[in-house]
């Protein structure tokens, strides 16, 4: 009995103690779970609030509350999102403490039937549908006074632009009014009709994108012929400008100074234009036109070429529905793009489309700089518009890739310099002489320069917002039903929304993982592009003579003779033949050399990490084993 | 419960000498630094030049728990089995030293040893350095929660060495509590759980933010949780007290 109470003493009570001890550990775990004290080590600062965020906290003054639904029952939450769940969650704390008592945080856990779920439906939030048929919510309502924003479905894929979105959330909650959008057009973008006389029609509702805009903006027309942009205006959209008069672009010139942001939509070949001009109502055929505002431009250090559409062959829309068709040169698909300049604008935009775009040449006025949001890739040329519109076998023909990328939508942002050096300017027809007296008069208010910083969202298309470019409109049981294809109106809803906010909102950036590239890689590689960058040229022209000589003669054999080559002729083409596929050889010799010498380095680099050192420590190993045998056999000896 | 440093430190020193004597250190630090480095740059795993980005966090570190699980419990498996084995755990506790002092100098000792190999990866830091511009917070934090995770396998291993004067078995019973250790976070197993209708939710968050990577992926991202460092911390603990409470329990054993 002495043994087995001992056996039992020995191993049940160690096994006990163990058990306990690792019962307090999982409950302090449990206990600290609640404390969120971070540190953060990264550079790009992920995890931290951005000072934009923490300046428009500051200047809230009126209480703003934050409710956040989340589900927390198990089988309403699926478990990866739970650590976004709660990254989320935390995020929102930090907002809290940033903003020191102006904003409140409630948690809702919207169980079905409960307060929290009628909550939820209140403030618009719908949860969305698991496949075990229950419902699961991560929303968050963001609510001033009688204003509430929503944030229906927190987007996992959306994380790094999450402070962005809770920003701009609270941002627009906290605003009183709606702020000013403006619409200078000849398109019919507000929808209503275009010729009187058929009023009996029903008006032709406005396009998608101002439907969007109405949501959080005030949407104004603002006419073509303006003395002055109303100072309302929180945002200006310049669509298919042509031929503006003077006044009106001194008018767009001022506000923009002012402070004023601009989204610019030019294009050398709009369909929207051709299908909604007046010929077309009437049924007649019109032709698309174009636009550009190149006093504007100069200015800033831009260049438009309105009769210039871009063909770019790495980006060429195809017909889904007929694949083995042709593609389209000149309509250009995006798809998977990737967020390089980590502008928010690029946010939930991964695919887009330009139709008969033009492109902008950039050589900027001091003080200001560039963003690209989209480029075309280098396999691509200007063609004149007139080209675009015919078949793509008639494009390729005559296609010589310029290698070089075109700006198709970029940001301008900094300090802008007048376009109207001399002031106001005169009107046509008005007299000289009253002019100058005007002039001395009107000149007080002249800015020359921004007082602070402006942006202008330039876009070498205007076809891209047009509804049949970006949505499909599907009529069912007398409703229309939307669906986008491509992400054209939620770039233009971000494009909209970042820029009426403060320049504290734009500056959020994305917070993307900075881009960190091997440089030295890089460098190498440009360094031996370089050095052999003169051989392959000289390679390559041989080898292009030598292809044409080859031409030449296979054309000389069906021109002159019937079918039949002569003995000549055919070993002239061999040996051109021949030739050609020297040049090649030489060109893919070349190549490899200058691979190799990258390779090289990395392959040297590879061996020190992997080999170096651990041959240090067997041989560091092996040194000191013989040195203490040694030793030992000192001392039996 | 007296402790006192200076029987730490000599114990550590005693136990360090014991694992250079024998080939055992060098072979885990050459092991671990060939294949951390291979896994690095080879085009199936690490791909660290073929990603042609200057970071460390899923070329390097990534590996690390896989390579710990491996290795480390090689080397924590002759902390206490050996003495068993030798006899010479008699003789230790005859001297004025406690089981604490002990149990935590042969810890430090060898997560010394695993500390001297982490160092030794120095050229890997120097190459994405040269080659680029990393992120240095990112880098110390990674080798931060390696370090960590590193203790926490030892603690394990040390526990289970403590229960055998086998090595092979006290090497694969930590190698499965360790394994167990980072599957328990896994969400194919967790899913699982779930679905047994009657297990509480409590239970199940328990288990999964009980699970390593969760922890370690976390610290390696570059924020320096607190609740992250006690886990492992507190892992650490609770495994040297078992260590321990076992050899404690073997010495009163009749």
């Amino acid at each position: 009995m002495n043994k087995l109470t001992a056996f039992i003493k020995k191993y049940v009570f160690s096994a006990f103690g163990i058990f306990l001890v690792l019962l307090i550990a999982i409950l302090a775990n449990v206990l600290v779970h609640r404390c969120s004290l971070r540190i953060d080590l990264t550079e790009d600062k992920l995890f931290t609030l951005s000072d934009g965020t923490k300046k428009i906290l500051s200047k809230l003054d009126t209480p703003v509350v934050i409710r956040f639904y989340c589900s927390r029952r198990e089988n309403q939450m699926p478990v990866p999102l739970r650590g976004f769940a709660t990254r989320v969650e935390e995020l929102l704390k930090e907002y809290v403490r940033a903003a020191n008592g102006k904003l409140k945080l409630q948690k809702f856990d919207p169980v079905p039937d409960s307060d929290a779920e009628d909550s939820a439906t209140m403030d618009g939030i719908a949860g969305e549908m698991l496949p075990t048929g229950e419902k699961f919510y991560l929303g968050i309502a963001v609510n001033c006074l009688d204003k509430t924003v929503t944030i229906p479905t927190v987007n996992p894929m959306r994380e790094n632009t999450l402070e962005y979105d809770l920003t701009r959330a609270i941002y627009e909650a906290s605003q009183a009014k709606m702020p000013v959008f403006g619409i200078m057009t000849s398109l019919p973008v507000m929808g209503g009709n275009m010729i009187p006389f058929m009023q009996n029609q029903a008006p032709k509702p406005p396009w998608i994108f101002v439907q969007e805009l109405k949501r959080n903006f005030e949407v104004k027309s603002i006419p073509k012929e303006t003395e002055s942009i109303p100072s309302d205006v929180r945002v200006l959209l310049v669509l298919h400008p042509q031929e503006l008069s003077k006044k009106t672009l001194y008018a767009i010139d001022q506000y923009l100074l002012s402070g004023g942001r601009l989204i610019i939509a030019v294009d050398p070949l709009s369909i929207a234009e051709q299908r909604s001009s007046m010929k077309a109502m009437m049924g007649q055929q019109s032709m698309p036109g174009s636009s550009s505002i190149p006093e504007l431009f100069s200015a800033w250090g831009i260049e438009f070429d309105k009769d210039k559409v871009v063909v770019d062959v790495d980006h060429s829309a195809r017909n889904f529905n007929n694949p083995d068709a042709d593609s389209y040169p000149a309509v250009l698909d995006f798809v998977d793009i990737q967020n390089k300049s980590g502008d928010t604008a690029l946010s939930g935009v991964s695919h887009l489309n330009m139709i008969y775009c033009g492109a902008f040449k950039c050589d900027l006025k001091e003080g200001l700089t560039k963003t690209v949001l989209l480029e075309s890739s280098p396999k691509s040329q200007l063609i004149n518009s007139f080209m675009a519109q015919a078949d793509a076998s008639t494009i390729m023909k005559s296609f010589v890739s310029d290698d070089k990328a075109k700006d198709l939508i970029i940001k301008i942002s900094g300090k802008f310099k007048t376009a109207f050096p001399d002031g106001k300017p005169s009107d046509d027809k008005k007299d000289d002489k009253k002019d100058s007296e005007n002039k001395t008069a009107d000149n007080s208010s002249h800015l020359k320069e921004s007082s602070k910083e402006s942006v202008v969202i330039l876009v070498s298309d205007v076809d891209f917002i047009a509804d049949e470019f970006c949505v499909s409109k599907q009529k069912f049981l007398g409703q229309t039903f939307v669906q986008p294809y491509n992400d054209n109106l939620i770039l233009f809803q971000n494009l909209a929304e970042q820029l009426s906010g403060d320049n504290d909102l734009i500056s959020i950036r994305c917070k993307k993982i900075k881009e960190r590239p091997f440089t030295k890689l890089i460098n190498m590689q440009n360094e031996a592009q370089q050095k052999y960058q003169k051989k392959i040229l000289e390679i390559e022209e041989e080898k292009q003579s030598v292809q044409n000589k080859l031409n030449e003669l296979q054309k000389a054999k069906s021109s002159s003779q019937k079918l039949i080559l002569s003995p000549e002729q055919k070993e002239e083409i061999e040996k051109f033949k021949k030739k050609l596929a020297e040049k090649n050889k030489q060109l893919k010799e070349l190549r490899k050399e200058f691979r190799q010498d990258i390779e090289s380095t990395m392959l040297k680099y590879e061996i020190m990490n992997i080999a170096l050192f651990p041959a240090i420590v067997v041989i560091v190993g092996i040194s000191l084993y013989m040195f203490s045998k040694v030793r030992s056999r000192r001392k039996a000896a | 419960m007296k402790i006192k440093f200076s029987t730490i430190i000599t114990i550590m020193k005693r136990e360090l000498a014991g694992y250079f004597a024998s080939p055992l250190a060098y072979v885990f630090i050459v092991i671990f630094l060939i294949l951390s480095g291979f896994f690095t740059f080879n085009k199936w795993f690490g791909k660290l030049f073929l990603n042609n980005e200057a970071t460390l966090s899923y070329s390097f570190f990534a590996f690390h728990p896989w390579l710990y699980l491996l290795l480390v419990p090689a080397v924590a498996m002759r902390l206490w089995s050996e003495e068993y084995k030798s006899g010479t755990i008699e003789l230790l506790f005859t001297m004025p030293v406690t089981v604490t002092e002990a149990v935590i100098g042969k810890f430090v000792a060898a997560w010394l040893v695993i500390v001297a190999s982490l160092a030794l990866t120095f050229p890997t830091v120097y190459t994405v350095y040269e080659f680029g511009e990393p992120d240095g917070g990112l880098i110390i934090a990674g080798y931060c929660s390696s370090f960590l995770l590193a203790g926490a396998f030892l603690a394990i291993g040390s526990f289970t060495s403590s229960l055998t004067r086998n090595q092979v078995v006290s090497f694969i019973f930590s190698l499965v509590l360790c394994l167990l250790l980072i599957l328990i976070g896994f969400p194919a197993i967790t899913d699982f759980f779930v679905k047994i209708s009657w297990m509480p939710v409590g239970i199940v968050d328990i288990m999964s933010a009980s699970g390593v990577f969760d922890h370690y992926n976390n610290l390696k991202r570059g924020l320096l949780d607190f609740r992250d460092i006690f886990y492992f911390l507190s892992l650490i603990v609770v495994f040297l007290t078992a260590t321990g409470i076992s050899l404690a329990s073997k010495r009163t054993a009749i």
